[in-house]
């Protein structure tokens, strides 16, 4: 009687397989925290570009302003050593000519 | 070579303890323990698997604690038996399932699926505690001992649930038998 119970046991409770898929299933939601790792990484190497991009080109902006200010301060500089030029020869001609008079 | 895994036994066919655990061949192996814990436990495929699934999670994060092919395989058991148990505790109310409904009763013969499928259902009857001890016994065939320190349980306790719960068994499946023969 006790040997037809122990087998009637065993057969009821005998192993099942698992689920079809049953493995890919644990192993997705294994997989999920390191995509959301992933995920976050990627995040933050986007903002990181952004930030990088965005400070770059404030400073381009920064330096072109800069060198267009300087450029203008140069040709000013010229411009009033060209006129101070002129002048300078105008006065050297009167002086010459008031010589050979 | 530890003597452990000189048994050769279904469980100790893993290689050298010593090596890092693969989690993925670790899901491979012992899916169908599991899930069949849970299932006998819970007789609902669906709530099975998503539990046998937490297990395996949990196996996951605490995979460095392992160090052995026997440990993860005594851990598991001892898990998978544990959330059985807590399950039912948050489910006052005993899970209906196809395959926990009464088939007609019919004369038994020891292949007798009916028989093995009544008998599942009655096993779903057992209070929480002799279901899991049962199951872990003629599902696993672990001794009492075993399943005592899976349960973290007496001896002398398992023993006894596992003789009430025999005799509510024998006791349902003559009545049982006994009805269809009449």
């Amino acid at each position: 009687m006790k040997d037809v119970e122990d087998i009637e046991l065993r057969r009821a409770l005998r192993r099942v397989d698992a689920p079809e898929g049953f493995a890919d299933r644990v192993l997705a939601r294994v997989g999920q925290p390191a995509i959301a790792k992933r995920h976050r990484l990627r995040n933050w190497a986007i903002a990181a570009t952004l930030t990088i991009a965005a400070a770059g080109g404030a400073w381009y902006r920064a330096e072109d302003q800069r060198r267009v200010q300087g450029e203008e301060a140069k040709r000013q500089v010229l411009l009033s050593l060209n006129i101070a030029g002129s002048k300078l020869k105008a006065i050297e001609m009167k002086v010459n000519r008031g010589r050979e008079r | 070579m530890g003597t452990a895994l000189a048994t050769g036994t279904e469980f100790d066919t893993a290689a050298n303890p010593l090596e890092p655990l693969n989690f993925e061949a670790l899901v491979a192996r012992h899916q169908s323990m599991v899930f069949s814990i849970a299932y006998h436990f819970l007789q609902d495929r669906s709530v099975a698997e998503e539990l046998a699934q937490d297990v395996f999670l949990q196996l996951y994060r605490h995979l460095d604690g392992l160090e052995s092919a026997n440990h993860v395989t005594f851990w598991l058991r001892r898990v998978t038996a544990h959330r059985c148990i807590d399950h039912r505790r948050r489910r006052r109310f005993p899970l209906l399932s196809l395959d926990s409904v009464a088939e007609p009763a019919a004369p038994s013969s020891p292949a007798d699926p009916l028989l093995t499928r009544r008998l599942r259902g009655l096993i779903s009857e057992l209070p929480a505690h002799a279901r899991i001890a049962v199951v872990l016994r003629y599902q696993e065939d672990l001794t009492p001992e075993e399943i005592a320190r899976v349960l973290d349980r007496p001896v002398a306790t398992v023993k006894s649930q596992l003789q009430r719960a025999l005799k509510t068994l024998r006791e349902k499946v003559l009545r049982v038998v006994g009805d269809g023969r009449s």
